[in-house]
């Protein structure tokens, strides 16, 4: 049997699935909104991202977020008529979430 | 494996049936999950930028978060992240089967505890930010 990354992507796919869903529109909503309103202060969104904890959550949020939009998107366009480009959309949606993920490994851990 | 023939299909296939086009918006939900993604780090980006939350840099981006352009920006994001949540948690039964002793747990009540999970998790992270 051939070798294959699917159940790799498959599992960050669906690990950043159910991070999305329990946790972004939470934090849409206090960054987009709660600022604005006034219950969040410019040194207070400061603190939360450099704290410890906040630092965790917003690379564990962006980095399987990125790889569950990056799978979902390749086989929505592939479904839209893309099919001989599949390979290539692979390597552009895992290798943008990667390096994203790696961008917000350095902003958080340097 | 031999090469299977795949029947041609309309570009916009997907637009003739309703539940093909709710499908494909369900699909799109990620579009709207990874520009949050980018945002995100954008955000990080200022902060490294300013060095300081004193620095006109972090003022001057936290405030941009009051622009109608932010607004209109976290409105979409929020709506389409509502609706990832809503259908990832309906669609969640499917991939978890659970069973108590022989008989398995209705899947209303394994949605019910996603939506649940949901609005635990989503209090207690605007308790720990804003409390």
């Amino acid at each position: 049997m051939a070798r294959s990354n699917e159940p790799i992507v498959w599992s960050l796919f669906a690990a950043g699935g159910m991070v999305a869903a329990l946790f972004l529109p939470v934090t849409v909503v206090l960054i987009g909104f709660a600022v604005p309103l006034g219950w969040l202060d410019a040194e207070r969104l400061w603190e939360v991202v450099h704290h410890p904890l906040g630092r965790i959550f917003l690379f564990v949020l962006i980095a399987l977020s990125l790889f569950h939009a990056g799978h979902r998107l390749r086989f929505t366009l592939v479904d839209m008529g893309l099919r001989g480009a599949s390979h290539a959309l692979a390597g552009l949606f895992y290798g943008a979430a990667t390096l994203g993920s790696l961008l917000a490994a350095w902003l958080l851990l340097t | 494996m031999a090469k299977d023939w795949i029947r041609p299909m309309p570009r916009a296939w997907w637009l003739t049936r309703r539940t093909w086009r709710v499908f494909m918006l369900r699909e799109l939900t990620s579009a709207f999950v990874a520009a949050y993604a980018a945002f995100l780090l954008l955000l990080l980006l200022r902060a490294r930028e300013a060095g300081d939350p004193a620095s006109t840099v972090w003022t001057g981006f936290v405030e941009c978060l009051s622009s109608p352009w932010s607004l209109a920006f976290h409105g979409a994001v929020l709506a389409m992240a509502l609706l990832h949540t809503a259908t990832w948690f309906v669609a969640a039964p499917k991939a978890l089967r659970l069973f108590r002793g022989e008989e398995p747990v209705p899947e209303r009540i394994v949605v019910g505890a996603h939506f649940a999970a949901w609005f635990g998790a989503s209090l207690l992270v605007a308790w720990l930010v804003l409390g």
